[in-house]
């Protein structure tokens, strides 16, 4: 096969992976070319390419959604590849096959292994065929004609045992996934998942897992040539989550050893050479308190968690990815013996811990982000932004690498303490919290610690503070003094103001476009 | 004044401090410098920013403040912009702990608004109509203590 060639890419996608994609783009000399929806006009991703297009479309999240409209942007700029980041058109096969018809490279897998992946029952299929354990499960007609659960499925119910989880054939990542507690709560329960599923993915096919619990969430990186050749890249822990969703990621493993790190990762090239992947994908698993791992999803793109790994391997994964791309293979000796050192990454989101972690839209009037030895900030937006309802609403990746965990905490920890925000109401006091919480620190986190444990403890420690001296002064002076400081200071009496963005322009709110890994 | 609902005594002497652009408010207490953020959020109401975290402000309304028993009277307010979905209550509703007051819709999912305590509702906020739209620091309900209930 003759190997592709190109010197300019497009991005497929915004914020900061887009960011992300063209700094490796730049330090290779390849062109690159953003799009971006007028929302986004001035956006940082924008400024950072070469070039950018316009995606004309009424909907901001459609535009970046629009397989015929990113094509057609990446034709008119004479881009040869696309990288789609994550989110939006980066599983989607039928994007991938439009860009090999209009002889693009899409720089992912085969359109063939998203289809098979992307279907989480073939997927676990292909788990089983490469001989791995999955999360027990009913994969039968959940829902009869009549909409009522079938008889098979109540039965199934039983047997699996509540609680149970009801998840979206073509969903992953967290999404359209259902927590069921109860015989009771089944009818619904599934008649709501497979409507947000048809919502959501097109398709309304549901099936049903035993919730696992407690368990660890462990993922593998891994990367294929696409003809068999495969790699691992160790494993990262996302334990740390809320509603399904990542908030802190590490690699290594808070715990690890060598036998179930051989088991993990021996398992993800299984599946990768299974199905000749090509180009960078996450196996994930569950791993419970006897060190059993469950397979769970392969999320085949680049996951929002890679810098991570890329502090303990030293790696440029997106570059790898061109590398496949390009028709150069995997470089021999991708493998390492051992990590090296510690990585976490935080997820600085527009969101309120104080209210079940609720998406947040504002003006981001200050913005402080932290430097220094081992931190590392991948952000899409800056200072004088807005946080808008039209996206997923994260500011910023924090990540910081150290010698071993303990460094590592450490200087996330102070990482935190140096970021600010204002405007928009964030999750950084509560994530400075998680930083400090003594089963973090202790790394012993499992899936449900900030759900049902963490949590709750801040919600009621935040409530019992009185306001302090600074507050109360800061407050006397600003009903004092603000009408005119805020006028004489340049902001105006309409300048910076903490109004949010109109209730019209209020979309399908997080509807696929974003990810948990 | 009123911070995040609760009746805050005002400090005397208000300590050293300086403006700069942006709404950067520069105070020195206890010695050091330490910075807040200010910005408007409606008529007379301000967003005071400390550390990342968002604290609503409003002067005192005529006659609201001389309640006795300072920081009873409880104001829920808009946790973010939002659209009024439910008002299960009215001024003068008796309510309970943990009683849903009312039910806001935000980007497409429900959050409802629970009564931190037992107590009797003293008055709607203004505009807060089911269909409405209310920006974030809106207050909703205001709250006082049932005098029979203590």
């Amino acid at each position: 096969m003759p190997s592709p060639a190109f010197d300019t890419v497009l991005i497929a996608n915004r914020g900061e992976i887009a960011v992300r994609v063209i700094r490796t783009l730049r330090a290779r000399g390849i062109a690159s070319v953003a799009v971006y929806h007028a929302v986004d006009a001035g956006a940082p991703h924008v400024l950072a390419a070469d070039r950018a297009i316009e995606l004309e479309s009424a909907d901001p999240r459609a535009a970046y959604l629009d397989v015929d409209l990113v094509i057609a942007a990446a034709q008119k700029s004479g881009a040869h590849a696309i990288h789609p980041g994550y989110g939006f058109l980066s599983e989607q096969a039928r994007f991938a096959r439009a860009c090999e018809q209009a002889g693009l490279v899409f720089i992912g897998p085969r359109p063939e292994t998203l289809e098979a992946l992307g279907n989480k029952k073939r997927a676990r299929q292909a788990a089983r065929d490469a001989g791995l354990p999955v999360a027990p499960g009913w994969e039968g007609t959940p829902v009869g004609k009549d909409g009522a659960p079938t008889k098979e499925a109540i039965a199934a119910a039983n047997q699996l045992g509540y609680p149970l989880l009801l998840k979206a054939v073509m969903g992953g990542g967290g999404k359209g996934m259902r927590e069921v507690r109860s015989a009771a709560e089944l009818p619904d329960a599934l008649a709501g998942t497979a409507r947000e599923a048809l919502a959501s993915f097109g398709d309304g096919a549901v099936y049903m897992e035993r919730r696992l619990e407690p368990v660890r969430h462990v993922e593998v990186q891994f990367f294929g040539d696409g003809e068999g050749g495969v790699a691992h890249l160790f494993e990262r822990e996302c334990s740390l989550q809320r509603r399904h969703q990542k908030v802190i990621e590490e690699a290594p493993a808070a715990r690890m050893n060598t036998a179930l790190r051989k088991r993990l990762t021996d398992a993800a090239k299984a599946i990768a050479r299974h199905v000749k992947y090509r180009g960078a994908g996450t196996a994930e698993f569950l791993v419970d308190g006897n060190d059993e791992a469950y397979f769970l999803e392969v999320n085949a793109r680049l996951q929002v968690e890679h810098p991570v790994t890329e502090w303990v391997t030293g790696l440029d994964l997106v570059g790898l990815q061109l590398d496949v791309a390009l028709g150069r293979g995997l470089p021999k000796d991708l493998e390492r013996a051992a990590p090296y050192g510690h990585a976490i990454e935080a997820r600085l989101y527009a969101e309120d811990p104080a209210h079940d972690f609720l998406p947040q839209s504002g003006p981001i009037a200050a913005l402080t982000l932290p430097s220094g030895p081992g931190v590392r900030v991948d952000s899409g937006v800056r200072e004088g932004g807005a946080i808008g309802m039209d996206f997923d609403p994260m500011i910023a990746k924090l990540s910081v690498w150290g010698e071993d965990r303990a460094q590592a905490v450490a200087r996330l920890q102070a990482a935190l303490a140096e970021t600010q925000v204002a405007g928009v109401v964030t999750n950084l006091p509560f994530l400075r919290a998680l930083a400090r919480d003594p089963e973090f620190v202790a790394g012993r986190t499992v899936t449900s610690h900030i759900e049902t444990s963490m949590a709750p403890k801040w919600r009621a420690g935040r409530k019992a503070q009185p306001a302090g001296p600074l507050l109360a002064a800061a407050a006397a002076i600003a009903l004092a003094e603000a009408p005119a400081a805020l006028a004489a200071t340049g902001a105006g009496d309409d300048g910076v103001q903490a109004a949010a963005t109109p209730w019209s322009t209020l979309g399908a709110f997080r509807l696929g476009g974003d990810h948990a890994g | 004044m009123r911070v995040d609902g609760k009746a805050l005594e005002e400090p005397a002497p208000l300590p050293p401090h300086r403006w700069s652009a942006g709404g950067r408010l520069v105070l020195t207490i206890e010695g050091r410098e330490v910075e807040a953020i200010v910005l408007r959020a409606g008529a007379g109401r301000y967003e005071v920013w400390i550390d990342s975290e968002r604290h609503v402000v409003e002067a005192d309304r005529a006659g609201g403040g001389s309640r006795g028993g300072g920081g009873e009277e409880d104001a829920l307010v808009a946790p973010m912009p939002a659209k009024v979905l439910r008002l299960e209550v009215a001024a003068g509703s008796a309510v309970e702990l943990g009683q849903t007051l009312l039910v806001l819709e935000s980007m497409k999912m429900e959050l409802g608004i629970t009564s931190p305590r037992a107590g009797r509702v003293e008055r709607v906020g203004a505009g807060v109509v089911v269909g409405a739209i209310v920006p974030a620091g809106t207050v909703l309900i205001e709250l006082v203590p049932e005098p029979d209930a203590r």
